[in-house]
């Protein structure tokens, strides 16, 4: 059985970190607070949201016909399409095309999907040279580390990790940790690697069905040099990315980059719809349990297209980093997503959340996170899969809260308690609470007992009163 | 119009004024409410927590007193929206669902029911922070949350505006969760703690010395960081306030 | 996991379950087109500026191409690719055999196909460069671009595009850039460090 992920104590550990934690939540909220100043711009934005969600549904309704076009489409000029329904079968096709072109080095962009299959240590182990070409990506690749957030792989680190990393690694100067210098080691080692690369890979935002197109969003210039340099390319897609049409293409822009980190547009949108003149090129729809999980109660979360909007403005996953969630879906996506794919091992994660709603009202898409954590908690207690004292709480919670006069009973151990215990012991390390707080001050009397006093003259089977 | 006054478990025992200022400003208002005494508990900590068997049994024990009102008041946002939204493990009797769309937070109530316009014995001269909790915001819609692009509407400040001599006021991340959460604070007390403090210090930063808010389980936990951490800052259920209870 | 069905392939047996598994149908949605606020060339520019690029504005081509020649520096050390017609840079395609000696180039210069006033963006294809990667591995970029080619807004520089006819496209906006460091903006990430549109 897998090991189970206890977000509670990773989190506490970064908690405890103090400049880490600051550092992950300033980059995060100031991204949630650009977000909502953009989107504030434009007055047509919940209307836009409700839009890509039922374009979503609509897809995901027809999902087989739209792969079919999209597959037709890309097969016309000349893509080889490959269909892969677990990980191992996508890592598998993946390194046959590697293996058939001879391919030792590759360059490849950030993609969720790719990582969900753990793509890059299974290629490493057949001993082929995996580039991540994305900064944050590549710190985390070489710091040993998973991403801590789907958009922002190595926001938790400081600069000075990364000057720590990049010395040991790419061997530049320990004690410049200025970012602009950290960036310019980055690039000249990877125009090193871009030029001879045998091939690259990159990941998908959106696959248009109509023209068979796979579209992709980024910054940094890397994933376009990874489609365009080496003479092999191969594109990864969760076979959830398809849309429909062309035109529904700009709704979704005008949502992504937004919500994502609030900008207007990435500095790159990119659409292949054929390969470069002497470039193979090969597309692998990655299933992995998608055809299931849409027959599910929680099919919505497929509408997902990564933006990390949910994660920006968790307060949880802020103070917490995604590191503490062991998960290649971090945050509240994580949350209603990795219990799909291992409940056992993911099944604390759903508990992770105040349930404050915000990551519903950002999502642009509008899965309904909120309501799929609760779900979650439901299906992790009914199969029993938690390994906390379940039974115990649930029955002496459920004993004292379904009546009034146990819950009374209660309530008045609980005032004696505060009232009487001293201090020095209410305080202490036997009331895990008293970490972060002062015991609430024990009011002089309940409100049962001040109606007891007070209790209106008035006859309740009188006429019922008028305003 | 008959009133029924639901008092949810937490309020009674540790913050019992929250109760006592809203019955009394409901009387004040020309109603006559009936605590509803009977009644224990919403089954709010047991569904949080996936407790969906346990949940059933505690809302109906609860259901079972609550019928006959035109109107459920509760001084607590968040077991109205458990009443309202979450109240579904129990059979959907035609009793039941009365009791899902009567039930209504108080400031709700006062709002959007009976429409207060005026509080004449309210007075409050001093800048108070307000913090509307994530229920009562993001669930029961009575302000807007700072997330959706909708115009701009807050019940609870339209409340507080009323009162006399009054500075509302709102914390630099406006509506961040401030991580009670329910049983949240129990299962992650550390995080919890920190999104406790931070909220307490982005108070103190604005050189805030009173919040007030719509839920009171949130006020709890505010209040407990900031006397732990040592912040001089005085914590009002809004009843206290609209109903001059406050000082 | 499904098992049944060995004897199909796996592209069989995922259309299966997703057939059988599909939500209720729903139609697709009309989606209106919007308008933008502002003027879509201020909005151009002010969106260029954002994205850390530059704009020089000309009253005709033949000013802009002026300009290049006066400004672009095309000594031994600075290998200039052109793709645009009237202005003639110090390498050839020929001369660069492999997308990959792109990595050589001091700048490239191209013919933008359309800008867009929402987000500053040019919309760029192979044919603009040579190849794509003239536009993604040189160091610094000039794009000439037709004032009368920026459209509004992004809905609008769709309906004038069709992705199907063409090998690949982008639409650039701005130099590249990264802040996956403490979220600290850098403009030059692993593309062009420098972006400069000549309107005409």
């Amino acid at each position: 059985m897998s090991r189970q992920v206890n977000q509670v104590k990773l989190g506490a550990e970064f908690i405890a970190d103090t400049p880490h934690r600051e550092s992950n939540d300033r980059c995060l909220w100031a991204a949630r607070m650009r977000r909502d100043k953009v989107a504030a711009t434009l007055p047509e934005w919940e209307e836009m949201r409700d839009l890509a969600s039922e374009i979503k549904r609509h897809s995901l309704s027809h999902l087989d016909e739209y792969l079919l076009q999209f597959e037709s489409n890309l097969k016309n000029r000349g893509v080889k399409v490959h269909w892969a329904e677990t990980a191992d079968e996508h890592n598998q096709i993946v390194f046959d095309i590697l293996r058939s072109h001879g391919v030792k080095t590759m360059t490849k962009g950030k993609s969720m999907a790719m990582d969900e299959c753990g793509m890059r240590e299974y290629l490493e182990n057949q001993g082929i040279e995996v580039n991540e070409s994305d900064l944050g990506e590549r710190i985390q690749q070489l710091d040993n580390q998973r991403d801590s957030h789907i958009v922002m792989p190595a926001i938790h680190k400081l600069r000075t990790d990364v000057a720590r990393i990049f010395a040991d690694k790419l061997g530049s100067d320990p004690s410049d940790d200025d970012p602009k210098y950290l960036n310019s080691v980055m690039r000249a080692d990877m125009r090193k690697r871009y030029v001879k690369a045998d091939a690259g890979m990159i990941g998908c935002n959106y696959a248009v069905a109509d023209t068979g197109t796979v579209v992709m969003c980024s910054n940094e210039g890397d994933v376009d040099i990874c489609a365009n340099v080496p003479p092999v390319l191969i594109v990864t897609i969760g076979i959830e990315k398809i849309i429909p049409s062309q035109s529904d293409l700009p709704l979704y822009l005008r949502l992504l980059s937004r919500s994502s980190l609030g900008y207007d547009i990435t500095q790159y949108t990119s659409h292949i719809s054929a390969p470069a003149p002497g470039q193979v090129m090969h597309v692998v729809l990655l299933d992995n349990g998608r055809s299931d999980r849409l027959g599910q109660p929680y099919w919505e979360v497929l509408k997902c297209m990564r933006c990390g909007a949910c994660m920006n403005t968790c307060p949880v996953f802020r103070r917490t980093s995604g590191i503490s969630y062991d998960a290649n879906y971090p945050g509240p996506l994580g949350l209603a997503l990795m219990p799909s794919y291992d409940l056992h091992r993911y099944a604390r994660l759903p508990f992770s959340c105040t349930h404050c709603g915000s990551c519903g009202n950002v999502c642009p898409v509008k899965v309904p996170l909120p309501e799929l954590i609760f779900y979650w908690r439901e299906v992790v207690v009914a199969r029993r899969e938690s390994l906390f004292s379940h039974d115990l709480e649930e029955g002496m919670m459920g004993a004292v809260l379904q009546t009034s006069t146990n819950l009374q009973h209660a309530e008045k151990l609980g005032l004696w308690a505060l009232r009487h215990t001293p201090e020095s012991i209410a305080e202490s390390g036997v009331n895990p609470w008293a970490a972060w707080h002062k015991n609430p001050i024990p009011p002089k009397q309940t409100f049962r007992e001040w109606y007891e006093e007070n209790r209106p003259k008035h006859d309740s089977s009188d006429e019922s009163s008028k305003v | 119009m008959k009133v029924g006054f639901f008092v949810p478990c937490y309020i009674d025992a540790i913050a019992p004024q929250a109760a006592i200022s809203s019955f009394k400003l409901l009387q004040r208002l020309g109603l006559r409410p009936e605590f509803i005494e009977a009644a224990a508990c919403c089954g709010l900590p047991l569904k949080d927590m996936g407790y969906t068997r346990s949940a059933c049994k505690v809302e109906k024990s609860v259901a079972s007193h609550m019928a006959g009102y035109d109107y459920i008041v509760m001084p607590s946002g968040i077991c109205a929206d458990q009443f309202r939204y979450h109240f579904d493990d129990l059979e959907q009797t035609p009793e039941v669902e009365h009791i899902r769309r009567s039930a209504v937070d108080l400031v709700t109530f006062l709002h959007d029911i009976i429409k207060v316009d005026a509080l004449p014995w309210a007075r409050f001269p001093h800048r108070v922070a307000l913090h509307n909790g994530c229920h009562s915001l993001r669930y029961l819609n009575e302000a807007r949350p700072s997330e959706l692009m909708i115009p701009d509407f807050s019940k609870t400040e339209d409340l507080l505006n009323l009162v006399e001599g009054i500075e509302v006021g709102y914390a630099t991340r406006r509506d961040e969760c401030c991580g009670f959460g329910g049983t949240f604070t129990i299962w992650d007390q550390s995080c919890s703690g920190q999104q406790g403090l931070d909220k307490v210090r982005d108070y103190a930063r604005n050189d805030f010395r009173y919040v007030t808010s719509q839920d009171m389980s949130c006020l709890l936990h505010q209040s407990c960081v900031a006397r732990k951490f040592g912040l001089d800052i005085k914590f009002y259920y809004i009843a206290e306030i609209l109903n001059g209870d406050a000082k | 996991m499904n098992t049944d069905n060995k004897s199909l392939t796996s592209r069989e047996r995922i259309l299966q379950r997703v057939r059988a598994n599909r939500p209720q149908a729903v139609s697709h949605p009309e989606v209106p087109i919007y308008s933008i606020a502002g003027n879509p060339l201020d909005n151009f520019i002010n969106h260029v500026e954002g994205f850390d690029g530059r704009v020089v504005e000309f009253e005709s081509r033949e000013d802009a191409i002026g300009w290049l020649r006066e400004n672009v520096d095309q000594s031994d050390s600075a290998l200039v690719f052109s793709g645009v017609d009237g202005y003639v840079g110090n390498v050839t395609l020929d001369q660069l055999p492999s997308p990959a000696d792109a990595h050589r180039l001091n700048v490239s210069v191209g013919e933008g196909l359309l800008g867009i006033g929402e987000t500053g963006s040019v919309l760029v294809a192979p044919s603009t460069f040579g190849r794509m990667a003239n536009g993604l591995l040189a160091e610094n970029l000039y794009l000439l671009l037709d004032r009368t080619k920026i459209v509004d807004g992004l809905q609008n520089a769709y309906r004038q595009m069709n992705l199907a006819t063409i090998q690949y496209t982008s639409l650039f906006s701005g130099p590249s850039a990264t802040a996956d460091i403490e979220a600290v903006h850098i403009t030059g990430a692993q593309g062009p460090v420098s972006l400069t549109i000549l309107l005409y």
